[in-house]
């Protein structure tokens, strides 16, 4: 954008806001340096979108420069384990396994001059840091995670940012604002997702040997299946009932093959119509869980996947009862 | 059977296992780069699992030696791209995840509830069993596998996310 446009754009922006609300704009503006400091996050997704908003944030950077209970004092101990915590329940609930947290939380608790005891569990964290320093300053938090949703962007990104913390020595505000950076990032949009998920799992059926028919048929089955989970993952239903009725609805749509007799292969399809559903990450974590020693978390997480697991093969045995269908 | 058959083979497998590495990683939101190579390692892994069980060796252990494989790879490939290894490890082996053979233990066992001829019984304990045992062990060679560059080098494999 050119520099007399730019100008004009913010000074429109401006005058819009006064124009609305004087009041609230005069209040944004004398108190600017309190706002951001509370709202990091909003301010840096209105960054990317306004170049009004860079000066903004150039003056919030001035501020913590320049204001020396930020930058250069040791941030509180609650202000650290706050942090910490957030950090390891977003890697927590982003499907990462349990060494891997400790690793990353330790390290970066180590750069902020604290001592580290972790455990965590499949709903909640326990977490005591101790100033290394002075052994009486220490605090013992209990933090509930949220619910899985595995992403692996969220994990690698974070990991990079513990060791960036032990590297450059980097201060309590930085790795907040950058923490805060990361969680902000959106995910791939649902419609690729199932687009993709389709095609991998009418790939899958071609791999254990299923003709064309089987194949179209896994694919139809799929995007049903897979839709209808979507919808009532977004209405926050119960995980079991979630994978109960969307593996229902794709055993319907895939046992299909048998009724109509299509194909050579329908069992194929039936039974490879509902392998979406595989909680294979979870798998993987609680497998890695046990073998390195975690052996409470490991156990939770196998049973999580299995009764997801469960609950699948509850959908798809309905459908082929209803189907009249007694072999898989 | 003949190397071009064998090699067409094994090329259709790879892809096909690409495509599905492709599709289960992308629902677990890994970087874009991460996606890529997760697709290569699935095809290699499984083109190479394919051949080795039709030439006869057992699918627990070709999935180990496949899984090891893929991990030493992922390390690789880690140190290149600055990426956790699981990040494009574990997306990989799903399409090696043994689901089918866990659907049908549990179905074999609901099975065995409503069945009341004991020969039947019997023939759905034992498919119970075949079944459970080698999920199992799929499962426990996939994750040994893919874990043991991490245990045999801890630290090399925990700093590939450092820049410096």
């Amino acid at each position: 954008m050119p520099k007399k446009h730019l100008k004009r754009h913010i000074v429109q922006k401006k005058g819009i806001r006064k124009r609305k609300n004087k009041r609230k704009a005069k209040s944004i503006f004398t108190n600017v340096h309190f706002s951001i400091s509370l709202r990091q996050n909003k301010i840096l997704i209105i960054r990317k979108e306004q170049s009004l908003s860079d000066k903004l944030s150039a003056k919030y950077n001035n501020f913590i420069k320049t204001t020396p209970n930020l930058e250069n004092k040791l941030p509180s101990i609650e202000q650290t384990a706050d942090l910490l915590s957030d950090i390891a329940c977003e890697l927590m609930s982003s499907g990462a396994h349990t060494m891997r947290i400790l690793q990353n939380i330790s390290r970066m608790a180590d750069n902020f001059g604290y001592r580290l005891d972790l455990s965590v569990f499949q709903l909640s964290i326990i977490m005591t840091i101790t100033d290394r320093n002075d052994s009486t300053k220490r605090l013992t938090l209990i933090k509930k995670t949220k619910q899985l949703l595995i992403n692996y962007t969220f994990v690698s990104n974070l990991s990079a940012l513990s060791w960036d913390t032990h590297d450059k020595q980097l201060n309590y505000v930085e790795v907040k604002r950058r923490f805060h950076e990361i969680i902000s990032e959106k995910r791939t949009s649902r419609w690729i997702i199932l687009i993709l998920v389709t095609f991998a799992n009418a790939a899958f059926c071609g791999l254990f040997n299923g003709d064309i028919y089987a194949i179209e048929l896994v694919f139809a089955a799929t995007l049903v299946g897979y839709f209808v989970r979507q919808e009532m993952m977004l209405r926050h239903i119960n995980h079991l009932v979630v994978y109960t009725t969307s593996s229902f609805v794709a055993s319907i749509v895939a046992g299909m093959g048998y009724i109509f007799h299509w194909g050579n292969t329908p069992e194929i399809a039936l039974a490879s119509g509902v392998l979406y559903h595989t909680p294979g990450v979870q798998l993987i974590n609680s497998v890695l869980d046990i073998i390195e020693g975690h052996i409470l978390t490991g156990i939770a997480r196998l049973v999580n996947a299995s009764s997801l697991m469960i609950c699948t093969a509850i959908g798809l045995f309905t459908a082929m009862l209803l189907l009249g269908l007694g072999k898989l | 059977m003949t190397t071009p058959e064998m090699i067409q083979l094994m090329t259709i497998d790879g892809i096909l296992a690409a495509i599905t590495a492709i599709g289960f990683a992308i629902s677990s939101n890994p970087p874009r780069k991460a996606i890529l190579i997760s697709a290569l390692l699935a095809a290699l892994g499984h083109g190479f699992r394919f051949s080795m069980i039709k030439y006869g060796v057992d699918i627990s252990i070709s999935t180990f030696i496949v899984a090891s494989f893929i991990g030493l790879l992922s390390i690789l490939f880690a140190r290149i791209i600055h990426c956790p290894a699981e990040v494009f490890g574990f997306p990989s082996l799903l399409p090696m995840i043994p689901g089918l053979f866990a659907y049908r233990t549990i179905l074999s066992l609901i099975k065995f509830m409503q069945s009341t001829n004991p020969i039947k019984n019997q023939e759905f304990f034992m498919d119970f069993f075949h079944n459970g045992m080698t999920t199992l062990f799929i499962l426990l060679a996939l994750v040994v596998g893919v874990s043991l560059p991490v245990l045999l080098f801890p630290k090399l494999s925990f700093s590939v996310t450092r820049r410096y």
